[in-house]
């Protein structure tokens, strides 16, 4: 083997950055392509099954429930707020900070997992009814499966934050669980639409 | 399992030669069978994957085995439709889902982090989840299979046929769940594969300095990522027509058979070329290493290797020309499925010019080389027939469909393989593989292939269909199946001349050495096989030829840790040195993790609760995973290190 | 019976579509051939060529390289043109509905056999029968597909291209016979146990003979001429055959099974597995189960006598 020749150094590089520069905020974007193409996917089944029918939703199926949707909407919406927080916080190194907000998204996560419960009776048709139902189901219960997932996490780090005192990385951790939630929340307003509001459109 | 020690010379160059000794203590901080349980090392993981796929191979092969010796007579009596249906299956589903893909991976798994001269790859722990659910996936399948629970519907399954009411037990759900362990693996080396070329580059070596290598696994990692998906919701889809009573598939409520085969297919066709392209990475570096001289074109091959990937999203369709699928609508797939052939064929112009400027050496790698551009350029030939939807709709689902796969699948991805396989066997073991061996290995491929699948075009067109356990005697088939039946039994003897070659090479072929081919990539400058850590210091890139640059030393950077495992992580377009990352230690979680994962899927055929139920159980192992780690470190304070806000991307 | 006079080859077309594209496929093979040779040529002289020690390796013979190559990718892109203009161009025109007067069959696709529906706008002119088909030569024929389980394909390869048959959908598929003769269909997708033995034979004759043998097709079936074929027609009515099978003109009205009006008519049974000769009749009729193993039809355990007389009635039944 040829001989090596020290041609610079980099001691005073940092061992932990925020950002994309970093190898976390890599690993959250290729889960959201991942996560953000299944739900394409899971829509696009449902618009691939609408073309089956002259009405929509399918004759003798009932419109799906307004209401609770819309509540569930509306706290997903309010969870950016601590999601955020934990953000902000994270980066200050602030973990008393991270623990509040990621607890209260955590707390909220929960609410908006048995608001989503609800939201399956909500919609009026089982999954076996017919494609339609299939297909609804098929909407809601992906996007609750990425939800779940962070949520998960988002636990977990609230866990890690009151229990032990946290390395560096989680503190970049904290900051690309926000993100991924901010994915969660932004890839539920088209979904929306298209199961609640494009039946409607008539 | 480690090759029989060979010398350790050669050790990657370090300014403090006293460096070795500490890092090999970082890295390899225990030994034994909780170590190798509980490893990160990509080389480690790597190493069984290629194994693990090796033996799905040779299970793919007995099976492709048991099919031509039932077609070898008409009305032959080896084996009934049930069984030849299980058989066919297995073989189709087990080269797709459980060789080739993930041995294209594994191979990348290997050489990506030392091609990018980087001690580990992204995520160490995350990768060696993949291989655990990768393997538990493998076994999932193949004990239904020994339990008469094999999948039998083909390896597209397409409904009704697989769906609740046309195929009764077990066997479709268990080759859906498959799809969902192996989608999982493959996805998740997609993101090492691509978090690792982006960020761990050695200094210097910039997006245009990169091997082609890098560049087809960088382009296949995000194939995977856009297409892995569909087959991953149309199985689950399926799953839950048969275990759930959902309709997504169900003509009579509102469903669609073809729903299954757009989601297939989106994902199917793309898959294909997942298979192809790192194959044409191995093919750039190994003329390259033969020939003495750079690929000629590199931009263009690039270029190429993007178009490429990307047209093989819109061609999906011309699977489904027999279908209902309108005219306008084919014309489109047609003209993509015809025009693709121009990126690949461009590179194939690149590569004999470079042999043509080169000066060819001729060893087992090279052969192979030339049988690849021999076979695959008939499969793609033959491609560009069954483009045509006229032509397709006589030859679709017919043996000259067939053949064509076989000869691209086998040009284009088994030849650059045993390829590879040769070149890079040095790299891993310390030992050259022989080469007398290695050229009754490719002949004797060679032949059998031609022999085998080439009568098959003519076959398809007398009519013969795919998928069918026997024929009459009057339809004069049984000629050219007898042919074709023996050209598979020279293929056997090719790969039993390859499994001799492997393990004499093994314990006994000739000391490689650091770089026995002089070849121009960073995992050339580390011994043979490498230490655990890779490299010492990241060694700075200065052109598109690597190591053919240097004089008479190496410049490399000084500064990593030795006492805990770090990584140089550079920007992504030109590596430019921006923070050091400590990479995670050892630890079962992964496996753990895995196998909850399994419990969970295969639960999940049985009942819907195994689903949420999972869900909730991985949270365990996933803490264990993330737990912050106060004990493993010596240095406490030091673990704070030093962080920044911001830094270059 | 054998189906060696059978034609099934795309390289012995018998139709006018099949032609055409056969002349497609000879277009693109001499293509094909071309290329290839080509590329070895090309590749074995780059990798074989005696090269001079001192050969010049400066960087202008790159430069000369990338124009060969460029020039192979604009030969390579208008060699696809011309092939893609020809593919779409007969595409289209192979779409192209005949405006002639077109005769229309209905197909349905079961495990594992096919049924066949002459349609006509006259309910009585209307024929059902199974695994066989009959063309005028000359005549376009309209196809269209339905399936009754899973996808299958339809695919007599002298007569043209296939066309799935998909469940839930409907598809079509026309030709036009040019030369009178028999031809082979098999399914071309898989659908299960006996896809392999799923065959339907295509007999194209000219129209006059077509007349005849439609409107013997159109018959009820003959009313037994004596004691033993009368008791082999009780045996059917009255037995499990009823339940799946059919005989126009008798009590049996099953259709989950191929109708059997005129079976004796026909050259095949079982979907072209056996000649139709009374010995393989039986065979088929007391254990299909050892012919085609997985077939839906169950053993059928018959008194000798009865068996003798079943068969006798389906003899009967041209």
């Amino acid at each position: 083997m040829k001989p090596a020749k020290q041609v610079g150094v980099i001691h005073s590089l940092p061992e932990n950055v925020f950002g994309a520069a970093a190898l976390t905020w890599w690993a959250v974007v290729s889960l959201m392509l991942i996560e953000g193409t299944t739900l394409a996917l899971c829509a696009g089944a449902y618009v691939y099954v609408r073309q089956n029918y002259y009405e929509w939703p399918p004759a003798h199926t009932p419109l799906p429930d307004l209401g609770i949707p819309s509540i569930n909407l509306a706290l997903m919406l309010l969870t950016i707020v601590p999601a955020w927080w934990v953000f902000r916080s994270a980066r200050a190194h602030d973990r008393g900070g991270v623990l509040v907000g990621a607890s209260l998204q955590a707390i909220m996560g929960v609410a908006i997992m048995v608001l989503r419960y609800f939201e399956l009776q909500a919609v009026n048709v089982r999954w076996d009814t017919n494609a339609y139902g299939s297909v609804v189901w098929g909407v809601l219960v992906g996007h609750a499966v990425v939800m779940v997932t962070d949520v998960m996490d988002t636990i977990g780090l609230a866990l890690m934050f009151a229990i032990e005192e946290p390395e560096e990385k989680h503190f970049v951790d904290s900051c690309e669980n926000t993100q991924f939630w901010y994915f969660v929340v932004a890839s539920w307003l088209p979904l929306f639409f298209l199961v609640y509001l494009y039946p409607r459109l008539g | 399992m480690t090759a029989a020690s060979p010398p350790v010379i050669d050790l990657p160059p370090a300014v403090d030669p006293a460096d070795h000794a500490r890092l090999r203590r970082t890295y390899e901080p225990i030994r034994g069978f909780y170590a190798w349980l509980a490893s990160v090392d990509h080389k480690s993981i790597a190493k069984r994957y290629i194994a693990t796929c090796l033996v799905f191979f040779a299970l793919g092969g007995l099976e492709a085995a048991v099919i031509r010796a039932q077609l070898s007579r008409p009305e032959n009596g080896l084996v009934g439709p049930d069984t030849y249906n299980q058989v066919f299956t297995m073989h189709g589903t087990t080269m797709m889902f459980l060789f080739a893909v993930p041995i294209m991976q594994a191979m990348g798994l290997y050489l990506v982090p030392l091609m990018v001269g980087a001690k580990e790859t992204a995520f160490p722990r995350l990768n060696a989840l993949g291989y655990w659910v990768f393997l538990i996936g493998g076994v999932f399948i193949y004990t239904g299979f020994f339990l008469n629970a094999g999948a039998d519907a083909g390896w597209f399954a397409y409904v009704p046929l697989s769906g609740p009411e046309y195929s009764s037990g077990k066997r479709v759900d268990i080759w859906a769940q498959m799809i969902t362990f192996t989608e999982i693996a493959a996805l998740i080396a997609a993101l090492q594969t691509i978090a690792t070329v982006l960020k761990l580059r050695a200094p210097g070596m910039s997006l245009n300095r990169m091997p082609l290598f890098l560049w087809a696994q960088l382009v296949t990692a995000f194939m995977v990522i856009f297409a892995m998906p569909s087959v991953a919701t149309g199985s689950l889809f399926l799953s839950f027509d048969r275990l759930v009573g959902s309709q997504f598939y169900n003509p009579a409520e509102g469903g669609d058979a073809l729903l299954w085969q757009h989601l297939f297919w989106f994902f199917g066709h793309p898959e294909v070329y997942i298979i192809f392209i790192p194959a044409l990475g191995f093919i750039s570096q190994i003329v390259t290493t033969f020939t003495r001289r750079p690929v000629v074109g590199y931009p263009v091959m690039v270029l190429a290797l993007l178009v490429t990937a990307f047209m093989s999203f819109g061609l999906w369709v011309h699977h489904m020309f027999a279908t209902t699928v309108p005219q306008l609508g084919s014309t489109f797939f047609t003209a993509a499925s015809t025009l693709i052939a121009v990126p690949t064929g461009v590179q194939i112009f690149c590569w004999i010019a470079t042999l043509w400027l080169g000066r060819p050496v001729w060893r087992t790698p090279l052969l192979f080389v030339m049988g690849f551009i021999a076979v695959f350029t008939i499969g793609g030939l033959t491609g560009v027939m069954v483009a045509s939807v006229p032509f397709d709709l006589q030859a679709h689902d017919s043996y000259f469909v067939v053949a064509h796969l076989h000869y691209v699948l086998l040009g284009g991805a088994v030849f650059p393989l045993f390829a590879a396989f040769y070149y890079w066997f040095p790299k891993i073991t310390g030992r050259l593989m022989n080469e007398r061996l290695g050229r009754w290995n490719f002949w004797l491929l060679f032949v059998g292939v031609n022999v085998t699948f080439f009568p098959m075009h003519r076959l398809g067109l007398e009519g013969m269909t795919r998928r069918v356990y026997t024929y009459l005697e009057s339809t004069g088939w049984g000629t050219l199946n007898l042919v074709s039946s023996v050209g598979a039994v020279i293929i056997v003897a090719g790969m039993a001349v390859f499994v001799v070659n492997l393990a004499r090479s093994w314990r006994g072929g000739a000391v490689a050495g650091a770089n026995p081919w002089d070849a121009d990539t960073l995992e050339w400058a580390t011994s043979s096989p490498p230490p655990p850590y890779n490299f010492a210091d990241p060694i700075v890139v200065t052109s598109r030829s690597g190591l053919w640059a240097y004089g008479d030393e190496i410049p490399v950077l000084q500064g990593l840790r030795t006492d805990l495992p770090q990584v140089l992580v550079t920007t992504v377009m030109d590596a430019e040195p921006v923070l050091r990352h400590i990479h995670p230690s050892p630890t079962i979680a992964p496996f753990v993790m895995a196998v909850i994962i399994g419990a969970m899927l295969i639960g999940g055929i049985f009942t819907p609760w195994a689903y949420p139920a999972g869900l909730v159980a991985i949270g365990v192992p996933w803490l264990m995973w993330a737990w912050p780690r106060r004990r493993s470190y010596e240095h406490q304070e030091e673990l704070k290190g030093t962080f920044s806000l911001e830094a270059p991307i | 019976m054998t189906w060696l006079q059978a034609a099934h080859s795309a390289l012995h077309p018998a139709s006018a579509q099949a032609d055409r594209v056969g002349r497609l496929y000879n277009f693109l093979l001499i293509v094909a051939v071309l290329v290839f040779v080509a590329v070895m040529v090309a590749a074995l002289w780059a990798a074989w060529r005696r090269r001079p020690i001192d050969e010049d390796t400066s960087p202008a013979r790159d430069a000369r390289a990338h124009r060969v190559i460029f020039a192979g990718a604009a030969a390579t892109v208008a060699i696809l043109f011309v092939a893609l203009v020809y593919d779409l161009a007969l595409g289209r025109s192979l779409t192209r509905r005949a405006t002639r007067e077109m005769l229309t069959v209905r197909i349905t696709g079961h495990q594992w056999w096919w049924e066949v529906e002459y349609e006509d706008p006259t309910p009585q002119n209307r024929v059902r029968t199974a695994n066989e088909l009959h063309v005028p030569v000359g005549q376009t024929v309209a196809l269209k597909l339905a399936s009754a389980d899973v996808i299958h394909s339809f695919w007599a390869p002298s007569l043209g291209g296939k066309k799935d048959l998909i469940p839930g959908h409907h598809n079509e598929l026309w030709f036009t016979p040019t030369e009178p003769g028999l031809y082979r269909m098999q399914c071309a997708e898989f659908c299960g146990l006996q896809h392999a033995y799923m065959a339907l034979e295509v007999v194209v004759e000219d129209s006059k003979k077509f007349a005849q043998w439609i409107n013997a097709q159109r018959k009820p079936a003959a009313t037994p001429p004596d004691t033993l074929t009368a008791r082999g027609k009780l045996v059917f009515e009255s037995g499990p055959c009823a339940t799946c099978h059919a005989i126009a003109g008798t009590s049996a009205a099953g259709t989950i099974g191929p109708d059997l009006t005129h079976i004796a008519s026909r050259r095949w049974l079982a979907s072209g597995r056996l000649g139709n000769t009374r010995a393989n009749l039986a065979g088929w009729i007391v254990d299909p189960q050892r012919i085609k193993p997985g077939v839906l039809m169950p053993s059928n355990g018959l008194e000798p006598a009865d068996l003798q007389a079943l068969l006798n009635y389906l003899a009967s039944l041209k």
